[in-house]
């Protein structure tokens, strides 16, 4: 086989195989561009809360804790009208505030313990990428942004931390 | 499989968040396909998908290999699905309009999902040019003409078939990479 030859059998050889190649690229194209079923993007929201698991365990070391403040207490206000015969202080609403970031719980007590439902905001948008430390617990949020937990405790400490956030509200009164 | 998976897994180990966001970015269409495939409504899609996520993440320790963990994301979701399938019709918790797709899905389409998913991850690693040009004929289903591909792609209709070659092989090697070789 002269050298011309060989070159023309090892270009065709050379065609054959990408052929074979984009044949099969194109198989699997056909096979996902015809698919019935579709394909489904999580809510940036949802993505925000699995990209905060790492910080169940970890604290932010390099973020300073920075404190925050009661802004709003229900129990600060005049006694409502009792709604659904709930008797005076069984539910609390509280708003806790850290700069732009608040987080606003309702506490309700039920006969033997008490269920909290919290939602973290900044500049009045629900925010997912906080994890919220309770005592032993360390919650993520849920859909729509919920953290609810139960608890035969109140929480006297909270903390609200986010890849650059930690927020500590104290003291707070029961 | 995703050739930099091994690398980020490590980094993951190693306690750095950036990576474990990096993870999330990559596979979270997956995860959510999983559960929204196995019949469950987005609301709780969302949630089997972060306890996925989170068991994930509690057992990082323990998996052994990176390379597995689409195929342990495919089948963890699929299981809690299910589960949390059954746990949603015993409850009497679906509305009557709803539909009641059988949760489990056969093998062959979780298999396919794992294809389908290292297929979008090769387009998203080709350049933008061949990412509409590929994504144009194959995924829109004849939706634009030839006409309006060249005009946004800007080359000459003429050029479309040259250019799809050219693409063609680019993605055969990227599927070469991420392990989806003929052979």
């Amino acid at each position: 086989m002269d050298a011309r030859k060989l070159k023309t059998h090892g270009a065709r050889n050379h065609r054959s195989t990408a052929s074979v190649k984009t044949h099969h690229s194109l198989r699997l194209l056909r096979e996902v561009g015809n698919s019935p079923q579709a394909w489904f993007e999580p809510s940036p929201a949802s993505a925000a809360r699995w990209k905060a698991i790492p910080l169940i365990e970890k604290v932010t070391e390099r973020t300073r804790p920075r404190s925050g403040r009661v802004a709003f207490d229900s129990w600060d206000m005049a006694p409502a009208v009792a709604l659904r015969n709930i008797a005076d202080g069984h539910i609390r609403r509280l708003e806790l505030k850290a700069g732009r970031v608040s987080l606003e719980i309702v506490a309700e007590r039920t006969q033997d313990h008490w269920e909290f439902v919290g939602r973290i905001y900044a500049n009045n948008e629900i925010q997912n990428s906080y994890v919220l430390k309770v005592g032993r617990f360390n919650l993520l949020p849920r859909t729509n942004g919920f953290y609810h937990w139960s608890s035969t405790s109140v929480p006297r400490n909270l903390r609200v931390v986010s890849y650059r956030n930690n927020l500590v509200f104290g003291g707070i009164q029961w | 499989m995703i050739p930099e998976l091994r690398v980020l897994w490590k980094r993951v180990l190693a306690g750095d968040a950036a990576a474990w966001r990096k993870l999330v970015d990559s596979y979270s269409a997956l995860v959510f396909t999983v559960a929204r495939r196995a019949g469950l409504t987005e609301a709780d899609a969302q949630d089997c998908a972060q306890d996925v996520w989170l068991t994930l993440y509690r057992s990082k320790r323990s998996l052994k290999d990176p390379q597995a963990i689409p195929a342990w994301l495919i089948r963890t979701t699929h299981r809690r699905a299910i589960a949390l399938s059954l746990r949603s019709r015993r409850a009497g918790m679906r509305h009557d309009d709803e539909q009641l797709a059988d949760p489990k899905l056969p093998d062959h389409e979780l298999l396919q999902l794992e294809r389908e998913f290292l297929v979008r991850e090769a387009l998203k690693r080709l350049d933008p040019r061949c990412r509409l040009l590929v994504k144009s004929l194959y995924f829109d289903k004849g939706q634009t003409s030839y006409k309006q591909l060249s005009t946004a792609i800007g080359i000459s209709p003429n050029g479309l078939g040259p250019l799809r070659s050219r693409c063609l092989s680019k993605l055969a090697k990227i599927l070469k990479e991420l392990g989806l070789s003929e052979d």
